[in-house]
């Protein structure tokens, strides 16, 4: 079949469900146009989470209380205010958007992190892609030079925070598996290609394999020959140059800091330019059980400088229409001190994408004995996040994939609701 | 997967209606490019060129209008020069516009003039100059945003396109830029004393109070039990007073019914004398009451102060073995802080040295 990047599968289940082929109106362009009303937008965002790993605070973060162990600061939003660690994010909150009406149900670190990335509570009998494996699924452009998602380990501060998650892509099909970057400044160790004959030998190979393969034309067949062929693939593409930083001034390395989250976010800048779809950085270390002030005061000023220079660059570039930038955790921490866990109302934040920045979406109590406790607006809850943020990447949320065995499983689950706010 | 691949055959017949279409579809993705449709609107395209390097020439995108109406061209570190885009130009519904890292100049950019749907104009590390958008910018009523880089700008000029077009967003902006650094710098310099004044109080908690925590240890444990005595005292004390209440209470009520009872019975002196003898006993269980109360009082005073002490103690010596711990987290803060401010410090000469 003569497969064009134009019309793939997809598209021709989207043709067929716009009524193009059967005739019969199904709801995806309804919902498009109802969740953002008649405005286009190109489709598939390209998307940089940034994975705070232990559960952050919301209070020592962005969403300050009076009383608390921070100051609060105004940002160039009136109305909103973050806390005083963070000065560069707060000139930035032009293009950020907060939710600060996160309520997620789990207080278990695995468990929520499970959650969180994938919209569906842990169960035994089936695995749920994550959000970075959606995104290549439905985002990346299917043999392409560059994987379409990669992880990025931005290191490991103090604290546990529990069994580490890693993305599956489940039943999306292994291609979909993210390429993991051990350390930024590394970039892919073992890119560089073998110039004695690489090729002749991976001709051997293939000759070798081609008969199993054709005799024996399965799915875990099929996926080793593409996981192959991708690094082989990546290895001679000159867009691999994205995983060197060393290839970037001087001057923007120094801007992004030289703290391996601020490596990690320039190296995300650097793949979502060279076509990578999704980036998930991961910074272990914000499980702060013995009081996450002085910690986070520790934290905050790599974070800040290399999230608001993260922000200004793509900015700048004209990208930032195109990304989106998500900051979460799996939950966030009690109010006060910040010592526990608190899955009940906490905050994250979202930034470019197209979305509608500038302002703070759901809120929580100010007053009482635990200012931040109770969410008083517009509640948030784990699948509402994850149909938003699909939706925002330009993947319809409410589709149905056929996991192992034929069981159709919904992409989100069917009760999740927008969050219209953010939508154009 | 045939039957699939006819009706994707007569839908590539239906949506891009013609077989030149294919060509041509053909002939960007030989070169690397991408079309994609502008999703919930299938009929608009995005053709995306920015992977395929200089096999992208003036040449190469002459026949793109007859794809179909292209709303997104991505043209980023193509070859393209100012000639290709008298080829753009025919691309009237055009939205946004990629044009990063090429050579387009100032003289080619005003061959866009007749875009007039155009929302979206990239020209970072382009050869174009802001002069070049004073110039276009009026034509092009839809326009809202155009990126350069700070090299490509002056401020004279920008402020001159933001008067002329207040609509328009332009990157970088010089003043908003320089606005943002100043606040910054403000802010970081006031975190940064926060810090100090956090590190200077754990220093000296460090220095003054962490050799006593040996020698603090057995006087809290001195204290603990001190303070243990004079609560079990106290309690006791508690009790004793209690129970003298309680017969104050029990002979008074005693007294009260015997007294009824003299006073209904005149003549019989038995009554007169047990309620006589009654309230001399009452009498004397008050005067303990007041003795063991005051007793009780003076062992709370007293357990009161141990209690203090106690605590005190506690406190000083919890402050004192957390003060290494404590004291490395303001050196951590305070590093930060120093490298929030170095950089903000920095950004700032950087800013003012242009």
């Amino acid at each position: 079949m003569n497969t064009h990047e134009l019309f793939q599968r997809r598209d021709f289940l989207k043709l067929s469900a716009a009524g193009l082929l059967s005739g019969v109106s199904v709801p995806w362009f309804e919902s498009m146009a109802n969740a953002a009303g008649q405005v286009q937008r190109p489709r598939g965002k390209k998307c940089i989470l940034l994975w705070m790993d232990g559960g952050p605070s919301q209070a020592h973060t962005f969403d300050p209380k009076p009383g608390g162990e921070f100051k609060s600061l105004p940002t160039t939003v009136p109305g909103i205010h973050v806390t005083e660690k963070f000065p560069k994010l707060a000139q930035c909150m032009k293009d950020m958007a907060f939710l600060r009406s996160m309520t997620t149900e789990i207080n278990d670190h695995y468990d929520a992190k499970y959650y969180l990335h994938t919209g569906f509570r842990r169960v035994t009998n089936l695995e749920h892609p994550s959000i970075g494996s959606i995104a290549s699924a439905f985002v990346g452009l299917p043999n392409d030079d560059m994987p379409a998602f990669v992880t990025i380990d931005a290191g490991n501060d103090k604290g546990n925070g529990g069994r580490f998650y890693r993305s599956v892509p489940a039943y999306l099909g292994p291609r979909h598996a993210p390429l993991a970057v051990q350390h930024p400044a590394r970039g892919l160790e073992n890119l560089k290609p073998d110039t004695r004959g690489l090729d002749r030998r991976l001709q051997l190979l293939g000759k070798g394999e081609e008969r199993f393969a054709r005799e024996y034309n399965l799915p875990v067949v099929n996926a080793k020959q593409a996981a192959f062929q991708r690094a082989v693939n990546l290895m001679h593409s000159p867009r691999a140059r994205a995983f060197n930083l060393d290839n970037e001034p001087a001057a923007i390395r120094e801007q992004y800091g030289e703290h391996r989250f601020g490596k990690s976010c320039l190296l995300a800048r650097r793949l979502i330019e060279s076509g990578v779809s999704f980036v998930e950085i991961f910074h272990r270390g914000w499980d702060d059980h013995e009081g996450a002030g002085m910690r986070i005061a520790a934290r905050a000023p790599w974070m800040d400088g290399a999230m608001s220079t993260l922000i200004l660059d793509l900015k700048q570039r004209g990208m930032l229409d195109d990304v989106l930038i998500v900051w979460m955790g799996e939950f966030g921490r009690t109010p006060g001190d910040g010592n526990g866990h608190f899955c009940r109302a906490w905050t994250s934040m979202m930034a470019g994408g197209g979305i509608n920045t500038g302002q703070a979406v759901g809120a929580t109590n100010e007053n009482g004995k635990n200012p931040g406790d109770t969410i008083t607006r517009r509640p948030i809850t784990a699948p509402d996040f994850m149909a938003t943020l699909c939706t925002i990447l330009g993947i319809d949320p409410h589709q149905e994939l056929m996991a192992s065995g034929g069981r159709p499983m919904p992409l989100v689950d069917k009760k999740a609701k927008v969050v219209t706010e953010l939508i154009a | 997967m045939k039957p699939a691949s006819f009706i994707l055959a007569l839908l590539l017949a239906v949506t891009v209606q013609a077989e030149t279409n294919q060509a041509v579809l053909k002939h960007v993705e030989s070169l690397g490019g991408r079309v994609r449709w502008v999703s919930a609107k299938q009929e608009a395209l995005e053709v995306d060129f920015q992977f395929s390097g200089d096999k992208v020439t003036d040449a190469e995108i002459a026949r793109l209008p007859e794809l179909g109406p292209i709303e997104i061209l991505r043209l980023k570190k193509t070859s393209l020069t100012d000639a290709g885009l008298q080829h753009v130009a025919r691309l009237t519904g055009l939205r946004r516009l990629y044009l990063e890292h090429t050579a387009i100049t100032n003289t080619g950019l005003q061959l866009l003039a007749g875009l007039k749907q155009l929302e979206y104009l990239n020209l970072y590390q382009a050869q174009a100059t802001d002069e070049g958008l004073l110039e276009l910018a009026p034509k092009l009523p839809t326009l809202k945003q155009v990126h350069f880089h700070s090299r490509q700008v002056t401020a004279a000029t920008i402020s001159k396109i933001s008067e002329k077009l207040p609509g328009l967003r332009v990157w970088p902006l010089p003043g908003r830029e320089r606005a943002r650094v100043e606040t910054v710098l403000k802010l970081s310099e006031t975190n940064l004393a926060e810090a100090e004044s956090v590190m200077a109080v754990a220093e000296k908690d460090f220095k003054e109070l962490n050799p006593l925590v040996k020698e603090l240890k057995p006087r809290v444990d001195t204290a603990k039990k001190a303070a243990d005595a004079t609560h079990k005292k106290a309690n006791s004390a508690g009790k004793s007073a209690e129970t003298a209440k309680r017969r104050v209470v029990e002979l008074d009520r005693k007294f009260k019914d015997a007294d009824r009872q003299a006073r209904a019975k005149p003549d019989d002196e038995g009554l007169k004398k047990k309620a006589a003898e009654l309230k001399r006993q009452g009498d004397e269980a008050r005067s303990k009451r007041e003795e063991l109360a005051k007793k009780y009082d003076a062992e709370l005073r007293s357990n009161d102060v141990a209690q203090k002490l106690k605590r005190r103690l506690e406190k000083k010596f919890r402050r004192a073995s957390n003060s290494k711990k404590v004291f490395e987290l303001a050196k951590a803060e305070l590093e930060a802080a120093k490298l929030q401010a170095e950089y903000a410090r920095r950004e700032h000469k950087a800013l003012n040295g242009k």
